[in-house]
């Protein structure tokens, strides 16, 4: 089970559940108790579950839903009883939309567009759900649907976290050996082309996938999502790593980027040098009709 | 307390599996892998994986030393895991998993499109998507960052194999 040099402290311990429309997967070393493991699975996971009742879209009667068709006022939420965490959210949105130069936008969602701080609200309840991890548990993986938080590691090394490959089901671009980070990606691999530019109105289609590493996933999450809203099409791909480069110069968050060709690029805050490994040949002619083709 | 109950009973239940892995009598909380049979039909557009465990001798796998023990910690799984045809942009895929001791150490894929496009893409696809899910197996990725799946796509991720291989 544990590759050369790595010693074999068991399997980690997993949980696996199904909220915010999407798969949320839990992993510790064996090291961590079967009963501490199994309490911290349940706070963290019913913590994402409220979250979801809070700010889901797709409940007719949650707040955001009513906030989106004008039932909720935003004035009214400091008497709100969920006030504080949808002030949270908003500002989250606030700060991201101003972060990304006005790519992320959550009032621009869909057509026509809406109120919907979906982009947001993964990565920031996942955040959420790890900070309570983090009281119980020393090391833990947290998998929100493809947006990840680590703190630690097992067997004596760091988490390996495995960024996919948008053109290659199954495969990998890259490993990332990571102890206490956030790992956000954004695609059209698995929901098609979903991010919407709110200058056009029209999905996003500049890049096939980005993702994000840096310390809060809440963040991370939303950077991901604003770099392919800046990328609308391939002639905006350049503005978009421009953005990207200097969001790691700035605030440290690097990432990796795919376009439909499948050409790979990383922006550390280094000018665009690409780190030996991280880089690759072009994709074999078939990935270059993949998702994106379709 | 409520939310509590909710979220282990959900844990059980959640999604169905493109590998279904019996865990024996393991004491972790349960998560899809092995609820999906027993749960799919509550979970409406959430294919239903069929398993081919030993000990029922149905496969021809090594007879699993792992599969009647009953110790508190997870019992490693062994069989062969058929896992439920699934649409993928790339056409309907089905593979077998070969499990020996919680490690997946073989995946086999059953059922594919033919014509087309689609075609294309698989032939070079599956056997990526073989030799990837292997590499899994054997622990070199921990958990996998990538486009926010949905639950059926979860069931074809490389992230759900791994879970799958940690049972």
């Amino acid at each position: 089970m544990s590759p050369a040099g790595r010693p074999s402290p068991g399997p980690p311990r997993s949980a696996v559940t199904h909220v915010m429309g999407t798969v949320v997967s839990l992993a510790a070393p064996a090291a961590v108790g079967a009963e501490a493991f199994r309490a911290a699975a349940r706070e963290a996971f019913g913590e994402l579950r409220r979250m979801d009742e809070v700010f889901s879209p797709y409940r007719p009667d949650s707040p955001v839903s009513r906030i989106r068709d004008g039932r909720l006022r935003t004035a009214d939420l400091p008497g709100h009883p969920e006030g504080p965490l949808l002030t949270e959210v908003l500002r989250l949105c606030e700060r991201l939309h101003a972060d990304s130069g006005g790519a992320f936008d959550a009032w621009a969602v869909g057509d026509p567009p809406g109120f919907d701080p979906c982009g947001a609200v993964k990565g920031w309840a996942a955040e959420r759900a790890a900070d309570l991890l983090a009281r119980r548990l020393p090391a833990f993986a947290l998998n929100a649907g493809g947006d990840v938080r680590v703190r630690g590691g097992w067997g004596g090394g760091p988490w390996r976290v495995g960024v996919t490959d948008p053109h290659r089901p199954g495969g990998v671009l890259a490993v990332l050996p990571l102890s206490d980070a956030a790992v956000a990606t954004s695609g059209t691999a698995e929901r098609g082309r979903h991010v919407w530019h709110p200058g056009t109105g029209r999905p996003a289609a500049g890049l096939a996938q980005v993702t994000v590493v840096g310390p809060d996933l809440a963040l991370a999450d939303g950077y991901a999502t604003a770099a392919m809203a800046r990328a609308a099409t391939a002639a905006d791909v350049d503005d978009a790593h421009a953005w990207l480069e200097a969001l790691a110069r700035r605030d440290g968050y690097w990432s990796l980027t795919v376009d439909p060709a499948g050409r790979v690029r990383r922006l550390d805050g280094l000018d665009g040098r690409d780190s030996p490994g991280t880089s690759r040949a072009a994709a074999p002619a078939a990935a270059s009709s993949g998702p994106d083709g379709g | 307390m409520r939310a509590t109950t909710a979220a282990l009973a959900l844990t059980g239940c959640s999604v169905a599996l493109l590998i279904g892995v019996r865990a024996g009598t393991g004491g972790l909380p349960r998560s899809a892998l092995t609820g999906a049979d027993r749960a799919a039909g509550t979970h409406p557009g959430v294919a239903k994986g069929t398993e081919k465990g030993t000990p029922d001798g149905t496969t021809p796998a090594p007879a699993p030393a792992t599969s009647t023990r009953t110790t508190t910690t997870p019992a490693a799984a062994t069989g062969t895991f058929t896992g439920a045809a699934e649409d993928t942009p790339y056409g309907t895929v089905q593979v077998e998993a070969v499990v020996r001791g919680g490690k997946l150490t073989d995946v086999t894929v059953l059922q594919q499109t033919h014509g087309g496009r689609s075609d294309q893409i698989d032939a070079y696809a599956l056997p990526v998507l073989r030799s990837e899910a292997l590499a899994a197996g054997s622990a070199d990725i921990d958990v996998v960052s990538g486009a926010t799946y949905t639950s059926g796509g979860y069931a074809r991720s490389l992230q759900a194999a791994l879970d799958a291989a940690r049972r």
